[in-house]
């Protein structure tokens, strides 16, 4: 009951997103936020106004200013040129915890969905498994006990995400299954792994790359949780969640530059979630487009 | 109003036909059988994890003895006095052993660090965890819930639009980053809120505290809230819906009677992962502000390597979950009627 009801709980999200038919400048926002985010990671070196380690100690803990547009943190290095320098790793990480996702979905939610019986079952049993764990606290306690670096806890965060995914995959190949093209695909004597990963697979990839924005986002919010608690991340780094642990004490000073980093994660993260839900509603088919 | 009567008790088929009196024994019968085989699942589990834990602090780099000797002149005499004291010459699995009937006496070990009992640092911090993650949850569920039949009540107008956004960047939001925002408006601009500690007696103690309880409630908010409106629409879709609206029964009625009813089913489920998911939330919290509870506690540790308190602290965790998931899946049986009669009958 309960598993079935998660399951649900989980698709009719994607289903029912109140985004569906988003004004289109919000769309177009959001491609801009993660174009700009992007821009900022590839040509961070050309973008900063300073180098992002450089102490400048005439102004230490200074306010936004004409030289310093977002002000200097403790040790006068220029918080602006940080959150550009921190692009990057706010980009990578994400990215391979939604690509490993978009991995793992398709070979094991179809697999799961198509065939059925003991192999579903097994699948099942681990996803429940993991599902019942919570991650981002097992990741706390994996990446502190261990030391680990960043790439560490961006390792754990995609292992724990994939069940999500493979849930929603696995509850999408079987509503497919029972279609007529995959009995027509069947009786044609197509090799069963031809109609899961092609047939199957393009007619439900709207929701692998939809869930793969979702999961782009959570570990975004999860991987700058960890640095902000001092965790993967080495202090110095230029991260944007560890930005903002290291500033705290700055706030009240200067808290344009103290919050900026939480805006740059809140923008990119919630325009990669708008860009999720419109690739749902843009590439989906199968009688939900009414909705 | 007669007419309205005769054909309101229909919400779920199947169900009409039974008397009350069996419905709650069979409900009876099925929760207890429920709660056995569900305990009998989860001990298992909070064995595994507190052996995981157990396991990942002996394997990391260095050890305990690493997380032992820091800040302590390294003579050999003092390693093996530590080794002995911890008893960290032992095989693995005699270690765990001696934790595990240490933990069936009721005997958590000691912290490395403060060296007191890790049940004593618990319990000083547990009621802080409580107090948010229950205010936190009472906020989401609240202002969530009847947010999200708004939205859905509205669905496509501007009303609609709004919340969804707002469900979205508070979704979007890392607890820590909406903690700092909120502590600067609210706490600093407004000065609604203090802006450290945790008080000490107990009005200014949820002073205190409200300001992170707000902050774990909004946290959770966006995911209720979303979730309320997906599941709402998904009824208003349903037949019974059409039905009722047909024989023209009141919008108020249907809407908080029949399709919230129905609704609460997922939102349950939601409130059983929002607890899980608010505890992670509790350690970023707590860290911001500085409060002394659970979440604090077990980063502590766990940056130190202070082995007992981090295994301590899982398993009050673990057990926390297992309450939880249980007490979501006996919340289904009172939501929804048919679960219990079909479990207990089948």
């Amino acid at each position: 009951m309960s598993t079935l009801t998660r399951e649900g709980s989980r698709v009719s999200l994607l289903r029912w997103s109140g985004l569906r038919r988003m004004p289109p400048f919000l769309i177009l926002l959001a491609f801009l936020v993660l174009a700009a985010v992007a821009v900022m990671a590839l040509f961070a070196s050309v973008l900063e106004p300073y180098p992002p380690d450089e102490l400048d100690l005439r102004n230490v803990a200074s306010p936004p200013s004409s030289e310093h547009w977002l002000g200097t943190d403790t040790l006068g290095r220029d918080i602006l040129s940080r959150i550009i320098a921190g692009a990057d790793m706010a980009i990578t990480g994400p990215l391979f915890v939604a690509i490993t996702g978009i991995l793992a979905a398709s070979l094991l939610g179809i697999l799961s969905g198509y065939l059925g019986g003991s192999v579903d079952m097994m699948i099942q049993r681990c996803v429940d498994f993991m599902f019942a764990l919570p991650g981002l606290l097992i990741a706390i306690v994996i990446v502190g006990v261990t030391g680990g670096g960043y790439w560490m806890a961006v390792l754990v965060l995609a292992l724990l995400n994939v069940a999500g995914g493979i849930r929603i995959i696995r509850s999408a190949a079987l509503e497919q299954r029972a279609l007529p093209y995959v009995e027509a695909a069947r009786t044609l004597g197509v090799p069963r792994r031809r109609i899961m990963y092609v047939h199957i697979w393009r007619n439900i990839s709207a929701i692998v790359f939809a869930n793969a924005a979702l999961d782009f986002a959570l570990a975004l919010v999860a991987l700058s949780s960890l640095s902000y608690l001092g965790l993967g991340t080495q202090p110095g780094v230029p991260e944007w969640g560890l930005m903002l642990a290291e500033n705290q004490s700055l706030l009240f000073s200067n808290p344009v530059g103290v919050l900026s980093p939480g805006l740059a994660i809140v923008f990119l993260a919630t325009a990669v979630t708008i860009i999720g839900d419109w690739i749902y509603d843009r590439f989906s088919y199968g009688g939900r487009t009414g909705r | 109003m007669t007419e309205a009567s005769s054909i309101e008790p229909e919400p779920a088929p199947g169900e009409m036909a039974i008397p009350d009196k069996e419905m709650r024994a069979a409900r009876r019968v099925w929760i207890r059988r429920y709660v056995r085989r569900r305990l009998l699942v989860l001990i298992p589990l909070a064995l595994f994890v507190t052996l995981a834990a157990f396991a990942l602090t002996h394997i990391a780099p260095g050890g305990p003895l690493a997380a032992l000797l820091e800040d302590q002149p390294t003579s050999p005499e003092a390693i093996q006095a530590i080794k002995e004291k911890y008893k960290l010459d032992d095989p693995l699995p005699v270690q765990y052993w001696d934790w595990f009937t240490g933990v069936l006496h009721g005997d958590l070990g000691r912290s490395i660090l403060t060296n007191e009992t890790v049940l004593n640092e618990i319990g000083r911090r547990f009621d802080v965890t409580l107090f948010l993650n229950g205010m936190g949850i009472l906020i989401a569920i609240c202002v969530g819930v009847p947010l999200g039949v708004l939205a859905a009540l509205r669905r496509g107008r501007l009303v609609d639009r709004l919340l969804v956004g707002m469900s979205v960047l508070l979704m979007s939001t890392p607890a820590f980053a909406l903690a700092l925002f909120l502590l600067y408006f609210l706490g600093f601009k407004a000065g609604l809120f203090p802006l450290y500690g945790p008080g000490d007696w107990l009005a200014s103690r949820v002073h205190h505290l409200a300001l992170p309880a707000l902050t774990l409630g909004l946290h959770g908010m966006g995911f209720v809230m979303r979730l309320t409106r997906a599941s709402m629409l998904e009824q208003f879709e349903q037949d019974y819906v059409a039905f009722a609206r047909a024989r023209g029964l009141g919008s108020f009625h249907i809407t908080v009677r029949y399709a919230l009813r129905n609704a609460l089913i997922p939102i349950t489920t939601a409130a059983g992962l929002l607890f899980t998911g608010l505890l992670t939330g509790a350690v970023l919290v707590e860290t911001v502000f500085g409060l002394p509870g659970l979440g604090t506690l077990l980063v502590n540790a766990v940056v130190s390597g202070d082995f007992p308190v981090i295994q301590g602290t899982l398993l009050i965790i673990a057990a926390w979950i297992i309450i939880v998931n249980i007490a979501v899946d006996i919340a289904y049986v009172y939501i929804d009627p048919r679960v219990g009669f079909e479990k207990a009958m089948g």
